[in-house]
């Protein structure tokens, strides 16, 4: 059983321990090979799924509506996102091996993202309402 | 780092840092599902950081904009900020941010409208404009 408070301590420790790599990764002699670098060209070429769950998350951690669109059905939008995403991954891998996307793409995943994290899958649904669509 | 360079060429050691990225990623998500279904209320991930950002952590949502600008906003032309104090001028924001104690004062602001989850969406479009102007990688 994990507390509240190990959680906490786990995520602070991933954190903590991108962070140290990253900064080792950028004073060593190879080039490219820090996170960021590396993020940046998976989101450019085929894994651009990437922007688009950065968006979902920001939108599912930081936002989110209070009305429900699925109604009680609170494991509908986690399916669906995973949906989204291995079509997504299926989409990207099937590109051409040096295709770079256009950056306004990436601003579209990205909102795109936002929005569906804060509509579709938000946190702060205030529970038990009911809409005529929904059961 | 010398000893890494003389075991592993380059192509290697960005390799491993991918598969380290993968690992931990699919490490987290696993955890998550285990919260999510053990007898603990609240444990998830997501629930924790919720906790956090509702707790006056304006600088949370700041970090997710501006890490947004700097991985997928890229920059064509050629650099005007220096990287380090590109870095420098996101963590001082950061740092003010923290100092100043924003968002109660952000939080007044709203206070009228009910909606104010809005707020930490204003801080998420500031971290994407701070890093959108200091904090963009060189494009591919």
């Amino acid at each position: 059983m994990l507390e509240v408070q190990t959680v906490e301590h786990i995520v602070i420790a991933v954190v903590g321990f991108l962070i140290l790599i990253n900064i080792l990764l950028n004073f060593n002699k190879v080039e490219n090979d820090t996170i960021n670098v590396i993020l940046k060209n998976w989101a450019y070429h085929k894994y651009f799924f990437i922007t688009f769950i950065w968006g979902v998350l920001g939108g599912h951690f930081f936002l989110g509506s209070p009305k429900p669109v699925f109604g009680s059905n609170w494991w509908l939008p986690v399916l669906i996102v995973i949906i989204i995403i291995v079509i997504l991954i299926l989409f990207g891998r099937k590109l051409d091996r040096d295709i770079v996307l256009k950056r306004r793409y990436q601003i579209l995943l990205l909102i795109t993202g936002v929005l569906y994290g804060h509509f579709f899958w938000s946190q702060r649904h205030i529970p038990n309402i009911e809409f005529p669509w929904a059961n | 780092m010398q000893p890494i360079k003389t075991y592993l060429n380059d192509k290697v050691l960005i390799k491993r840092v991918q598969y380290v990225l993968i690992f931990l990623f699919v490490c987290l998500i696993g955890l998550d599902i285990y919260l999510a279904l053990d007898k603990i209320p609240n444990n998830t991930i997501s629930n924790v950081i919720l906790d956090k950002t509702d707790n006056g952590l304006f600088v949370l949502t700041y970090f997710w904009g501006a890490i947004a600008a700097h991985l997928f906003f890229t920059k064509k032309r050629p650099k005007v900020i220096s990287p380090v104090i590109g870095t420098t001028a996101i963590i001082a924001l950061a740092l003010l941010i923290i100092f100043f104690n924003i968002e109660p004062k952000v939080a007044l602001m709203f206070e009228d409208i009910k909606y104010n989850i809005s707020i930490y969406s204003l801080s998420m479009l500031l971290g994407f404009v701070a890093g959108v102007v200091f904090w963009r990688q060189k494009h591919i």
